[in-house]
């Protein structure tokens, strides 16, 4: 990616609330065009991720930038970044045309054309108000006028919260066509993990407010098995060649969710051993973010090293 | 200075019928109010002008809520946000005191308390163009400290409550001072003292202005 290319960078950022250390030191680019899927367990630090990409919290430490610009205080021309983030929403009596209209007084290309349209796909009227939709719509809602906005950055805070599937499928439409379109980058947290699979480029797993993995999708998909291991395997063998991810032991194997540095060397140490099966973003979310089990005296003595790796 | 009509709408949006109500209650205290209308001696109009500004403030200063957070949440600069705040704050003083600058100015204050025979009607009616005036400095006194205060409590660091804490020691200097100095009637020191007053109100505006720039959203 070059520098011109990146959209937002953070490095080092860092946002404590009263002492307690919400995100701590994430360091992420973003380049144009790029879909960025923030996955992570509740309270790890996404919502607060994005609200200072959006310029709406001050880091404690480290910087968070768009287009080269820092955020805080918010410097760069705002109106290029859309958010919808959680606990924020317009005022009940507000109608569907007023919020379309404040964000057409901010976006300078906002087309109401596109934003009529997908209201009308969806039976919502202009002239609703807010606290007659449903919460689907009100999420549509929101999401189209940031779509309609023009902006060159998304940040979608569960952008498909109360949304169907046939609703869903028509958003991931709707963002990569414009990705592809108009090289919009978009940032979007969720828990739905099987629909990031179909829609990011990018994943970026946090857990305990730190950056657990940042990857092309396409390339954790080369590089991440589920593999089946001689029972006695010494991690030392592994670690030239894979990430343990996780691990456990079954009767006759190690068990491990690995990241292959080098799938040659691998064969080459274990020829014709390894079974290994390709898992899903699910599993190695999981793997990434579940505690492990609690193993007997003997088998921790054995995978000691393997966390670590 | 552009304004932004969608954004002047949403922001007024609260205050709406805090508008409707004060804007209702001045044009009657004023048409039916049968004493000369003297600002700083009518307490019922000091009393007014204090809870309008701070029930405006009070509205404006609720960056907290969900919609004020959707609004921060847009896109708009801090800067333009802040202007409309004030424009918003200046069209609910607008909205309560034309009307009653219209019945004063007219005037058809006098010509009403002259149909009710009040004696002192229309003799002291020229005089009464002073109330307008001095309602409104007391307006641009006032609303600076209130804003400053709402932003201030709205900050995460600590001392929120400082602001709260500097408009009680506003208020509680202002009567010591008012009540010592009138009964002295020094003009000098009346007119240092409301210098002064206006002084800090406007570097209260200042800050305000400076702290909104650096307001947490959704903190």
């Amino acid at each position: 990616m070059t520098e011109s290319n990146t959209v937002m960078e953070t490095v080092d950022l860092t946002r404590d609330f009263g002492g307690k250390v919400v995100l701590e030191d994430v360091s992420l680019t973003v380049g144009s065009g790029e879909i960025l899927a923030l996955l992570g367990p509740n309270g790890v630090g996404k919502s607060t991720l994005m609200k200072l990409i959006s310029g709406l919290l001050m880091p404690s430490r480290g910087e968070a930038k768009l287009w080269g610009e820092s955020c805080w205080p918010p410097s760069v021309e705002m109106y290029r970044v859309a958010c919808i983030l959680d606990g924020m929403s317009p005022p009940s009596g507000t109608r569907v045309r007023e919020i379309m209209s404040l964000k057409s007084c901010v976006s300078p290309r906002f087309d109401w054309k596109l934003a009529t349209s997908l209201c009308e796909q969806h039976q919502i009227s202009t002239a609703s108000r807010w606290r007659t939709l449903s919460k689907g719509q009100k999420r549509w809602t929101l999401l189209v006028a940031a779509i309609a906005s023009g902006a060159d950055l998304l940040v979608l805070d569960e952008p498909v919260d109360g949304l169907d599937v046939a609703t869903r499928l028509e958003l991931y439409g709707l963002l990569r066509e414009q990705s592809n379109d108009r090289g919009v980058t978009s940032i979007i947290a969720s828990h739905i993990i099987a629909d990031v699979e179909r829609i990011a480029d990018d994943v970026v797993i946090l857990a305990n407010g730190r950056v657990r993995l940042h990857s092309p999708l396409e390339q954790l998909r080369d590089e991440v098995f589920e593999v089946e291991l001689p029972l006695e395997t010494d991690d030392s063998v592994i670690s030239p060649m894979a990430e343990v991810i996780s691990s456990r032991r079954a009767s006759d194997a190690l068990i491990a969710v690995i990241r292959f540095r080098s799938l040659h060397l691998a064969e080459q140490e274990f020829p014709g051993e390894i079974s290994r099966r390709r898992v899903s973003l699910e599993d190695l979310y999981l793997a990434y973010t579940q505690p492990q089990q609690p193993q007997a005296p003997a088998e921790q003595q054995g995978l000691a090293n393997e966390r670590s790796l | 200075m552009q304004i932004q009509w969608p954004l002047f709408f949403w922001i007024f949006r609260p205050l709406r019928l805090l508008t409707l109500i004060s804007s209702s209650l001045a044009t009657a205290y004023v048409l039916l109010h049968d004493k000369p209308l003297e600002f700083f001696l009518d307490m019922n109009a000091v009393v007014f002008v204090i809870s309008h500004s701070f029930l405006i403030s009070l509205l404006l200063g609720q960056v907290r809520s969900e919609s004020f957070a959707f609004l921060y949440s847009q896109g708009f600069s801090r800067d333009l946000l802040w202007r409309h705040v004030w424009l918003a704050t200046l069209a609910s003083v607008l909205a309560t005191w034309v009307p009653c600058a219209v019945l004063i100015l007219t005037p058809l204050r006098s010509h009403f308390q002259d149909w009710m025979l009040n004696p002192w009607f229309p003799l002291m009616a020229p005089t009464e163009s002073r109330f307008l005036t001095r309602s409104l400095l007391f307006y641009g006194m006032l609303l600076p400290l209130f804003h400053y205060e709402w932003i201030r409590s709205s900050m995460p660091f600590r001392g929120r409550v400082s602001g709260h804490l500097l408009v009680i020691a506003y208020f509680v200097c202002g009567l010591f001072l008012t009540e010592r100095l009138w009964s002295f009637s020094v003009d000098l020191a009346r007119t240092s003292m409301f210098l002064g007053f206006i002084a800090i109100s406007a570097i209260l505006g200042l800050f305000g202005y400076w702290l909104h720039k650096r307001l947490e959203i959704g903190a």
